[in-house]
């Protein structure tokens, strides 16, 4: 081997310029987390909004029916029909929803696995960085652009857009000529690009630069979760934006590619867009089966149950996850052949993730089982997600969905697999590697509190909703009839449950940074049991990760004997 | 595992083998050490900036301050423009000059290779959409299909040269690409001149088609001559054409920066991965052009 050649000057920055010039994948992964955690009090804010609505009584049809025939003023509400309310009139409602929506789930829940699996994955390989730095941080500086236009959108002429995260046409090409819809299609565009640059950037960091020895078959499951939710974002994303474009063109140059009174598709165009968003969910839920897995083994002192069956599930499901996408409209007018092979697929996904569910519960069976906050997470996720799943199996019955298409059954059923599978799996991930990230403890005494509190309020939260849709209760209307005021009762009381406990963890993330310095590389004690290159280094570590390249894991994480 | 207190270089990809130690400066010997960059932020600004001058253009943002006027919303859409086009050039010229510090050229040259063809990927899922759309209204649409007129003929020589000519484009990069390897940077050049010469060709023919079609009453953005599925066929015909002409002229930007380059003496025989991905980039949009000729010209 020859000398290296001399390094030529570097500039080096310090204080804020030091974020705003850096590729080092965690402070990126840092930088992700933050605009997370903002956007998910944003989104979580607008859901508050449409909690209140959906809270007073004064909102319900009833009331003000009985005002209108009273002849009196109508009751209290955020959003009125006359344009009486708080936020003024019920469009603002469907921008509210729409933006609830576009937040959750373009700025929280996707870039939420994007900044872990930042930080992590280079770590968990051996790596020093990714394998595109730079690329890396136009990645996370895209969002920005894209979360302003979407949220400035509320104050152009005309508001924001308001067709719902899935700007179905023909609404969403109603209001032509105000901007609102056009900057929400460029703020996806934005994310979209981000999301595509993140995913090529993954594949080609996981693929090359794995530290030798790091062979696939030990491959952490985190990171073959993180591989496979890459490919699916390369695949489907080009494809979302394709979608949103041809509402974009509808709108601005008069093309007719979903106008249906001249020759174009509507129907279609819910084709394309779903296309991307059924796979879309893996890309919301995937990395974090991937890092519970890891969370399970090390509070239960124990190897990951079923290593290959893991990957081989993740793997279908990646694999099965792009011929499902129908059964979000089931009721558009699909042949009764196509209903039936969309319904048959999609029950077919059930295998792979019941596979995962029992590998979990036998990950921890005759463990060691430690509490902590990270694990009280993942228990919580575990049972959420199981009720969420199995609502999906309901709804992907054909018959079925007939009658709860665009109910509140739909919407309960949504969240459970978001907020109590996405959500909880997020926080559980924070907890188990925040002290990684920042070199600070999060409290467990706190953490205990946010963890109760998130997992009643969700329950809660969105358990009624199911019943309020079973009995009828329609999505995206503002105003309901009495007879639903007791589940949504419920559901605005686990609101406020839910949106405290993460007000809590948000003061406590803060808090951290004034609690000493961890002094360990290995705070949960696991790397014993469970060896994974992220605990063989400093909390948090040196900019170039390893001082040397870290030795070829000892423990096969497939169980075997070397 | 102790992490001793090395002076610390922004870290980067590839450690060579378990246990191989960092030399004095932190730095692997095998590795690259990129410098940090404000470029990606630059680039960024000025694709923020873009938007928000079309908005305002549209005079949607009263009360915006400035804002509120269009005349602001062209500055700021052309300011953010030429700062989008400056940092990525700048951005470019950091990657280019940075190379030769590299420490392991064969794996830094294999991940861009790499990168390259993730992205195609990526565009060819793109065109997707454009091919599925077209395939699904075929599908379900009899009437899906060009006008049919006296006068009105869909298809024909024009487009036979058209994609002659960029059939033969794809093989003078080809030749181009292999004269490189064996170093023969005259002939490389010659090829490359010609292969830029004919990507000229077809898209001036293509040019020339969409006049000729527009002449004769097949408009792109309403109903036209017949009956109005030929509305949603112009819609996929003018955007699907026109989105592989941008793919075209985007390579003939990528093939004359290879040309600028070759001409700088930039590249090695061992060692010209812009000029590998400039050529794969045309492949591949000769490629995506067989299959869309296919698709709206003999299926449609
Ligand atoms: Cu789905």
């Amino acid at each position: 081997m020859n000398a290296p050649a001399p390094m030529p000057e570097i500039r080096h920055y310090t204080g804020v310029m030091n974020w705003l010039t850096t590729v080092d994948h965690k402070k990126i992964g840092l930088i992700y987390f933050w605009f997370v955690v903002l956007m998910g009090l944003v989104g979580g804010a607008f859901a508050g909004a449409i909690r209140f609505q959906l809270a007073s009584p004064g909102a319900t049809l009833e009331a003000l029916q009985a005002a209108q025939l009273a002849g009196t003023a109508a009751p209290m509400a955020l959003f009125n029909a006359d344009g009486s309310g708080l936020f003024g009139n019920y469009h603002r409602y469907n921008e509210m929803v729409t933006m609830h929506a576009s937040v959750m789930i373009f700025f929280t829940i996707i870039p939420g696995f994007i900044a872990f699996a930042n930080y992590i994955v280079p770590l968990m390989i051996g790596a020093r960085d990714m394998a595109f730095p730079k690329m890396n941080a136009f990645g996370v500086w895209l969002l920005f652009p894209s979360a302003i236009l979407m949220i400035t959108s509320f104050f152009v002429k005309g508001g924001a857009a308001a067709s719902g995260w899935t700007a179905y046409p023909p609404l969403s090409l109603t209001g032509v000529g105000d901007p609102g819809q056009d900057m929400w299609v460029m703020g996806v565009h934005f994310a979209g690009v981000s999301s595509i640059l993140a995913a090529i950037n993954f594949l080609v960091t996981i693929i090359s630069l794995r530290a030798p020895g790091m062979t696939w078959s030990k491959l952490p499951l985190f990171v073959w979760a993180t591989f496979f939710v890459s490919i699916i974002q390369l695949v489907a994303t080009p494809v979302l934006a394709a979608a949103v474009t041809m509402v974009l063109m509808d709108r601005n140059f008069g093309t007719s590619f979903t106008v249906a009174s001249s020759g174009g598709d509507p129907v279609l165009y819910q084709h394309i867009f779903w296309f991307y968003s059924h796979p879309a969910v893996y890309i919301m839920i995937l990395p974090g089966f991937g890092a519970i897995s890891h969370i399970f083994a090390a509070f239960s002192r124990k190897l990951v149950f079923g290593y290959w069956g893991m990957v081989i599930a993740t793997g279908s499901i990646t694999a099965v996850g792009f011929a499902v996408w129908a059964h979000h409209m089931f009721t558009v007018g699909m042949p009764i052949w196509a209903q039936n092979y969309f319904m048959i697929a999609s029950l077919v996904i059930a295998v792979p993730t019941g596979i995962k569910v029992f590998s979990w519960l036998a990950t921890m069976w005759g463990g060691t089982i430690r509490f902590t906050t990270a694990m009280l997470f993942a228990c919580g996720f575990l049972s959420t997600f199981v009720i969420g799943g199995f609502g999906g199996l309901i709804l992907a019955l054909v018959q079925i969905d007939f009658s709860f298409h665009d109910s509140y059954f739909v919407v309960g059923h949504f969240h459970m697999v978001l907020v109590g599978g996405s959500v909880m799996l997020l926080f559980a991930m924070t907890y188990y590697w925040w002290p990684k990230m920042s070199g600070h403890m999060l409290s467990e005494s706190v953490g205990k509190w946010v963890f109760w509190l998130m997992f009643i309020g969700i329950l809660c939260t969105f358990m009624p909703m199911h019943v309020s849709g079973m009995e009828g209760m329609a999505r995206r209307i503002p105003v309901y009839w009495a007879d639903f005021r007791l589940t949504n009762h419920l559901t605005t009381g686990g609101y406020c449950l839910t949106f405290l406990s993460a007000l809590i963890f948000f003061i406590d993330l803060i808090a951290s940074y004034r609690r000493p310095k961890i002094t360990v590389d290995d705070p949960w004690q696991i790397n014993d049991v469970q060896q994974s290159f992220e605990w063989a280094t400093s909390c948090p570590p040196p900019d170039y990760n390893f001082v040397q390249v870290p030795p070829i894991p000892v423990i096969d994480p497939t169980g075997g004997k070397h | 595992m102790s992490t001793a207190p090395i002076p610390a270089a922004a870290g980067h990809p590839g450690p060579s083998a378990p246990g191989h130690l960092l030399d004095e400066h932190g730095n692997d010997p095998n590795t690259h050490i990129p410098p940090p960059s404000l470029w990606p932020l630059l680039v960024t600004v000025g694709l923020t900036m873009m938007p928000f001058g079309v908005v305002s253009i549209l005079g949607a943002l009263p009360g915006w301050g400035p804002l509120g006027y269009p005349l602001f919303g062209v500055v700021l859409l052309l300011t953010g423009a030429a700062i989008f086009v400056g940092c990525l050039m700048g951005w470019c010229h950091q990657i280019i000059r940075e190379k030769p510090i590299s420490h392991n050229p064969a794996a830094q040259q294999r991940d861009l290779q790499y990168f390259v063809l993730l992205f195609l990927t990526g565009e060819l899922m793109a065109f997707g959409a454009v091919f599925g759309y077209f395939y699904y209204r075929h599908a379900v649409d009899p009437n899906f299909g060009p006008p049919h007129g006296a006068d009105f003929h869909f298809g024909g020589p024009l487009v036979a040269y058209a994609t002659f000519v960029l059939l033969s484009s794809s093989i003078t990069c080809e030749i181009a690409h292999h004269a490189l390897q064996k170093h023969q940077v005259n002939l490389a050049k010659f090829m490359f001149v010609v292969t830029i010469l004919l990507g000229v060709g077809f898209l001036g023919c293509m040019g020339f088609e969409w006049g000729e079609f527009i002449r004769r009453g097949f408009y792109p953005l309403h109903p036209s001559i017949a009956d109005s599925s030929h509305s949603a066929f112009a819609a996929i015909f003018y955007t699907g054409t026109g989105f592989h002409g941008l793919h075209v002229a985007i390579g003939l930007v990528m093939l004359f920066m290879v040309l600028a380059r070759l001409q700088a003496g930039h590249f090695a025989a061992h060692r010209h991965f812009a000029a590998v991905a400039a050529s794969w980039y045309w492949h591949f949009v000769d490629i995506v052009w067989v299959l869309l000729f296919i698709t709206v010209y003999v299926v449609g």
